[in-house]
């Protein structure tokens, strides 16, 4: 194990190599730097994945530095594996190399700039060797860096073509947003180690419980703060929409595999702190439930399929919260791993569709493509089958897990609420295949590879990633119960509960297979006042853009316009002010005169003289 | 002398039996190169006698001077920096004076001084290593031959100096009259409560000077016009080794004499601290002539350094954290200001020294080296993070809040808060585009290659510090 250290290192390398030689390298030897890197690091973390486990220990800390020991203040950088890293790492690093490979076939010869290329695989690896100091991070400072570390990348990729305006925008709103969520855990993170004393996770959480319940409940109110903003949950969840304008094997690994899955594996984290507290729990899960229906309504409305998709990661994040409230912690990254699998799936391919409809994401100008791009079809039927949680693929299990945990845990309402959830997924995914795949052709897709190198590299990962939608959730996840404890047992996978959450999702794809492909005539429905008012409602998000833009955007940049002068400046302007006219006075005093010095120094001396005999 | 204080002298030795055969060898052979590669020589001989000097444990020859950690951490210390001084200077001067063996052998021989000063127990040897290094200073400030800035700061420092040498005298003296000894220590059980008066009066007097040799406030006005006219390696020379070693044995004097022992000199230095960290921020904040700006810069620093003094020395300091955040800060000090001294006089080919920051703008974009050294050096004075400067700044807060002097504490966060201007203004001048008329200045390879050592040192010990630490717990630990 301790070759730990090399898998942040190799993403980290990779990234000094890219940035360090600023886009001069050929695209070829970027390809191989910036997939490889990562590659090596999925390896590296296989090898030690299988020594821990094979070890039996809890947990392994690497220290790597120790800056400086002044007193009792000695920060070190250490990395700390126990199986939610494992986890964590696996997946960041296995499929984030798989999507690094895709992208070096699809941004080959995509970037509208001679460095983009360069410039894509820096930013890429830099977020992958952030993330994994975020999850492998076993003090809160260095998770702390982590975390912002990945959300500058996120700022980074998602304004990468740079030079559109709007994607610049979307950037600023991401980093804006989360940067909300950011305060909120800065400030969490300060309470708690003003309570602890400590910044090292394992100590902080082992005090938590001689804590006084009221400050535990805050400090985990302000983590879940940061945690919704990065996660993209209700009511930070806006930027996750726009966050689309980057390219798209972006959006799959940051925007669905892994950033933004980062506040689910911060409470998880957390985890001890979070067991003190009955009412922070309540929280989590009721932001889960909410951004849960939330976000599968919006996507029912929408028309890009990357937005479709991000509602869905946004709903599917929410199953995750929802499933830390209730308790079932293994269950959630359990989610949190077939997620990144099926999900990322369905990014890579709905972004080889993309490129063959010359960069169109209206579905509403797709049509009849199943067998004009099979693989793509082939890859996202088996990736939504997952999202749908189709029985034995590997969501079913992860959701399945989830929703009879909130049944015997928390009761009716979230299982009623994830079940519905269930079945609204079911029917937006099935509305996503039939209109982008079925009916008829309405653009022409076109070979958008380049060359077999292009297409080989795009084919493989998908295939890879089909394998792990349909399979990953046999894995199972035992290795966690050491760290977040088992899963809770279901009694029975027949009793009607267990029948019910598994029939929702088949019985809804029927429903959505008939409306879709308009055997059932839903129009009258649709057109109907309140189906228009709704589908506009839906379609907007459920009017959270608007609403913040009218009560924080609006009035703040009124304030910003009426405050031009910035009266807070002025005490900054006095304070400048009066140092200079110090400054200048004091300046007097350097005649460069040798008697004046003298006579200053006798003066001084005098002074001095006179201090002391005041004393004695 | 028994077998193991010669063992423990032997740096000393060395290095003034190397003057005494330089001294001859020059007379001999005036030869410019075997004066400056003798003298590295010989301090590089020195260095090298230091772990035998440390394995003889701490020795006291004579009462004069003791030989422990403390002392040989400081000689190592001056004779790298006399060697980065040697080094920078051996292109330096040849555009500003014709005769230049004399300078390597007035550097060993200040080197020798300050050694002294910094192992001093008892007057004499504080005395007799002050002036030694002193009245090298004085020949080396005013060494280029035909320039009138170098003889007019020889002048002033010479007369200055000289009176704040006397006062330091005459405290000697008076404190000698109470307890009839030279040595520091003193027992104070048998001095009569009516010679206390004259003992704090000899004591507040002693204090004085070595303000003065400090440049502490309000003591400081030699200083930006010594630090201005004097070769600009001298003055890092002056800035480094001559304020190293007086605050050497000022620390040693504190703590063996228990200076702090009475308030009255607590309440002294805290109020001399407080000034020197605000007025030498004020006083550089607008400051375009490089050379002063770094002048009012020591004066706030020697300032922040008190706080270590003040830890140490005091009743119920923390006398191993006190004395180790004191070295700590030197060394990082030694390197920020040699580094910006270094970069001075690489750019300092012609007979005029490139002292205004408007030499400096767009140095970037022609001397990439020197200026990424000189923008290090000015974030490292800033006390910027990952620079040695925010290492030992945050040492000193640490010690001060260990200390619990609140109010050096206080001054030094503004004092640090005004003092970010003006290095910032530095780094703006450094990295801003360059306007097409300045020419493009050639420099001397040594010079850039010991500069750039500093540079890397500054930012090694910023984030790896562990090592410089571990070596100074094990000098104060042996001592």
């Amino acid at each position: 194990m301790e070759h730990l250290w090399l898998v942040p290192a190799l993403p980290l390398l990779g990234f000094l190599v890219l940035f360090l030689t600023e886009g001069r390298l050929p695209d070829r030897v970027v390809a191989v730097v910036g997939a490889g890197s990562v590659g090596l690091a999925a390896l590296v973390a296989l090898f030690v994945g299988y020594q821990f486990t094979q070890s039996g220990v809890a947990s392994h800390p690497q220290v790597l530095w120790t800056w400086m020991a002044v007193g009792s203040f000695a920060p070190t950088v250490t990395l700390h594996l126990d199986s939610l890293s494992l986890v964590m790492m696996g997946v960041v690093t296995g499929v984030g190399f798989l999507i690094h490979l895709y992208a070096t076939g699809y941004m080959w010869k995509d970037h509208e700039e001679p460095r983009g290329y360069s410039r894509f695989f820096a930013y890429m690896n830099l977020f992958v060797f952030a993330m994994l100091m975020l999850v492998l991070g076993d003090n809160l400072l260095v998770l702390f860096l982590g975390w912002e570390g990945v959300g500058l990348c996120s700022y980074l990729l998602i304004g990468f073509y740079h030079r559109d305006g709007a994607n610049g925008y979307a950037a600023r709103k991401a980093f804006v947003v989360t940067r909300v969520g950011d305060t909120a855990l800065a400030l969490g993170l300060f309470l708690l180690f003003w309570e602890v004393g400590t910044l090292h996770i394992q100590d902080a959480l082992d005090q938590a419980a001689a804590l006084d319940k009221t400050t535990v409940t805050v400090i985990c109110l302000l983590l879940l703060g940061g945690a919704v903003g990065k996660s993209a949950q209700v009511p930070l969840q806006t930027w996750l929409p726009d966050a689309m304008a980057g390219p798209t094997p972006v959006s799959a690994l940051i925007h669905a595999a892994t950033m933004v899955t980062a506040g689910v594996y911060l409470i998880a984290r957390m985890q001890g702190l979070y067991l003190e507290s009955a009412d922070a729990r309540h929280v989590v899960a009721l932001v889960g439930l909410v951004t849960l229906l939330v976000s599968s309504f919006t996507a029912l409305a929408q028309t890009d399929i990357k937005r479709i998709l991000a509602y869905s990661t946004m709903s599917q994040i929410g199953y995750m919260f929802m499933a830390l409230g209730v308790g079932a912690w293994s269950a959630a990254i359990f989610h949190l791993m077939t997620h990144a699998f099926f999900k990322a799936l369905l990014f890579l391919a709905a972004g080889s569709v993309i490129l063959a409809m010359h960069h169109e994401q209206d579905i509403f100008k797709m049509g009849g493509l199943r067998k004009k791009l099979p693989v793509p079809f082939w890859s996202m039927a088996i990736g939504s089958l997952g999202l749908m949680a189709f029985p034995f693929t590997s969501g079913f299990f992860s959701k399945d897990a989830i929703l009879l945990t909130a049944w015997t845990e928390a009761g009716w309402l979230y299982w009623g609420g994830g079940v519905l959830a269930a079945g609204l997924t079911a029917l937006y995914t099935v509305r996503m295949m039939v209109i982008t795949f079925w009916g008829e052709t309405k653009t022409e897709p076109h070979d958008a590879s380049h060359g077999g190198f292009s297409r080989t590299n795009m084919w493989l990962p998908l295939v890879a990633l089909c394998a792990l939608s349909i399979g990953g959730g046999w894995f199972g996840i035992g290795v966690l119960d050491d760290t977040l404890g088992a899963l809770i047992e279901v009694d029975s996978h027949f009793s009607p509960v267990a029948l019910a959450t598994m029939a929702m999702p088949i019985l809804m794809i029927g429903l959505g297979w008939l409306i879709f492909t308009g055997r059932i005539n839903v129009q009258g429905l649709v057109d109907s006042a309140v189906g228009r008012g709704l589908r506009r409602f839906f379609a907007g998000g459920w009017g959270f853009d608007w609403v913040y833009d009218r009560v924080f955007v609006g009035p703040f940049v009124w304030f910003a316009k009426a405050n031009k002068g910035d009266f807070v400046d002025w005490t900054y302007r006095l304070t400048a002010g009066v140092v200079r006219a110090t400054h200048y006075v004091a300046a007097l005093t350097q005649s460069g005169r040798l008697r004046w010095y003298a006579a200053n120094m006798a003066a001084g001396l005098v002074v001095l003289l006179l201090f002391v005999a005041g004393w004695l | 002398m028994t077998l193991l204080q010669a063992q423990a002298l032997l740096p000393y030795f060395v290095l003034s039996g190397g003057i005494a055969l330089l001294l001859v060898l020059v007379a001999w052979l005036r030869s410019e190169i075997v004066a400056f590669a003798g003298a590295l020589l010989v301090l590089f001989a020195a260095l090298f006698a230091l772990p035998t000097a440390f394995e003889a444990g701490a020795q006291v020859v004579d009462g004069i001077v003791r030989v422990d950690g403390f002392a040989l951490f400081f000689f190592g210390l001056f004779a790298l920096a006399a060697a980065v001084t040697a080094i920078l200077a051996f292109r330096y001067l040849p555009a500003r004076a014709a005769h230049r063996q004399e300078f390597y052998i007035l550097l060993a021989i200040a080197t020798l001084g300050a050694a002294v000063t910094a192992s001093a127990v008892n007057f004499a040897g504080f005395m007799l290593g002050l002036e030694v290094l002193s009245v090298s200073l004085y020949v080396m400030v005013a060494y280029p031959e035909d320039a009138k800035p170098p003889l007019e700061a020889a002048a002033k420092y010479l007369v200055l100096s000289g009176a704040a040498s006397s006062t330091i005298l005459f405290g000697m003296a008076l404190i000698y009259l109470v307890t009839g000894t030279l040595a520091f220590a003193y027992d104070g059980a048998e001095i009569a409560r009516n010679d206390r008066a004259i003992l704090v009066l000899g004591q507040a007097l002693l204090l004085a000077g070595v303000f003065f040799k400090l440049s502490l406030v309000p003591f400081h006005m030699w200083t930006p016009d010594v630090y201005q006219g004097a070769p600009a390696p001298v003055t890092g020379f002056v800035a480094t080794v001559s304020k190293g070693a007086v605050f050497a044995v000022l620390l040693r004097y504190a703590l063996d004499a228990d200076l702090f022992h009475s308030a009255t000199a607590g309440s002294m230095v805290v109020l001399i601290g407080v000034l020197s960290m605000i007025g030498g921020n004020v006083l550089a904040l607008l400051q375009t002539n490089i050379k002063r700006l770094l002048a009012y810069s020591s004066i706030a620093h020697m300032g922040y350094l008190l706080i270590a003094l003040l830890v140490a020395g005091a009743p119920d300091g923390n006398r191993d954290l006190g004395v180790e955040t004191a070295l700590v800060y030197l060394v990082g000090y030694f390197a920020m200001t040699l580094a910006a001294f270094g970069v001075v006089t690489a750019l300092s080919r012609t007979v005029e020294d490139a002292e205004e920051l408007g030499a400096y703008t767009g140095l970037l974009w022609r001397q990439p080296v020197l200026a990424a050294v000189l923008v290090a050096a000015a974030l490292s004075l800033a006390g910027i993070p990952l620079t040695v400067g925010f290492i030992v700044k945050f040492y000193v807060v640490a010690a001060g809040v260990e200390g619990a002097a609140w109010t050096l504490v206080w001054a030094l966060i503004v004092g640090s808060a005004i003092g970010v201007y003006y290095y910032l203004r530095i780094v703006f001048a450094v990295i801003k585009r360059p306007t097409p008329d300045v020419a493009a200045t050639r420099t001397a390879w040594e010079g850039v290659l010991a500069t750039a050592a500093l540079g890397v040192a500054m930012v090694a010990l910023g984030v790896h510090p562990t090592p410089l630490l571990e070596l100074l717990k094990a000098m104060l630990g042996g001592g």
